[in-house]
């Protein structure tokens, strides 16, 4: 083997571990990638499983199923949120680490979510973390909270990871009486 | 082993580490954008929803007794426009344009509670005061170009 080929080979050595290093490097950001991917999917169901659980509950305290209340006779919008009693069922942050979340039972209306966290695990990944507020809105701009009683109500969820999620993700969804 | 034969044994070794890399690369990419997706529907669904319960807000505004037509602003800034119909049958339809420049179009079928008759409660349920959605047909057009990146 002469000089040159002798450097030729050393060159193609230096360049195997170098790729290897580098291919090495690929598959811890790879793995770390794929947990971010699992963590955003994972990020999404916790939200909408709280906000089905939130949808699925009365407009408010006082609505009944009739449809013909006025606004009048619903929560005004500085007292939204649970009762005392609630707020003593309801530990927060809510956990499904013992048993199911208590919000599911303890929970009898929409509103009732305002201010509530709860501690989730989805896709094997543990420590989400989802909070959320409730406003009322007008039908018009439903984006912006309002201060007077209406017929709709917003439920906006923020989903946050410590580990694996960089920015939190938001979610929003209206209810209607 | 001849040089020649480990130059090519390194070479051929070092293009399949790299092939191997942008492959990891690639399916990254691919699973990050399923995960983007998957985000983008769920807040998508509540969207649309959100959409045909305040469209139904001007339906039940007349009484559902006007024909009317119009733009409306949504839940998350986007615009939808309404088109509601009345009459024995009344329907009511929203066509949302999408994230990647897709339009979907709901078509609702709307029903007045009878007497006695009380509104259901749950996630899919919609209704304003009186009047409930009873069937929603969704129709989906893809973007001519996807935007999505």
């Amino acid at each position: 083997m002469n000089l040159g080929q002798t450097l030729l080979t050393l060159g193609m050595f230096v360049l195997l571990i170098t790729s290897v290093i580098s291919a090495n490097r690929m598959i811890l950001q790879n793995a770390e990638s794929n947990l971010k991917t699992e963590a955003m999917t994972g990020a999404a169901t916790v939200a909408r499983n709280l906000m089905q659980e939130a949808m699925s509950k009365a407009f408010d305290e006082k609505a009944n199923r009739s449809g013909k209340q006025d606004t009048s006779a619903f929560t005004p919008s500085r007292s939204l949120g649970p009762t005392s009693l609630e707020r003593s069922q309801v530990p927060i942050p809510d956990s499904s680490f013992v048993d199911e979340f208590k919000s599911k039972t303890d929970f009898d209306d929409f509103d009732d979510y305002d201010g509530y966290k709860r501690i989730a695990l989805e896709n094997n990944i543990s420590g989400f973390v989802a909070e959320a507020v409730v406003f009322y809105v007008e039908p018009w701009d439903p984006d912006t909270p309002t201060s007077k009683r209406t017929y709709y109500k917003v439920i906006k969820v923020k989903v946050s990871h410590p580990l694996y999620l960089d920015v939190p993700i938001e979610f929003s969804s209206l209810l209607s009486y | 082993m001849g040089s020649s034969s480990k130059v090519i044994l390194v070479g051929a070794t070092t293009l399949i580490v790299g092939a191997y890399g942008i492959s990891l690369k690639k399916a990254e990419s691919t699973g990050l954008q399923a995960a983007v997706s998957r985000v983008t529907r769920v807040q998508q669904e509540r969207l649309e929803d959100a959409a045909l319960r305040t469209a139904l807000h001007e339906f039940v505004a007349d009484a559902g007794l006007r024909d009317k037509s119009g733009t409306r602003k949504g839940l998350g800034g986007a615009t939808f426009a309404y088109n509601v119909q009345s009459g024995a049958a009344p329907k009511l339809s929203v066509t949302i344009t999408e994230v990647g420049g897709g339009e979907v179009t709901l078509s609702a079928h709307l029903r007045k509670l009878g007497p006695g008759e009380e509104v259901g409660r749950g996630p899919r349920k919609i209704h304003r005061g009186e009047w409930i959605v009873t069937k929603v047909f969704v129709k989906r057009q893809k973007a001519e170009k996807n935007n999505f990146k």
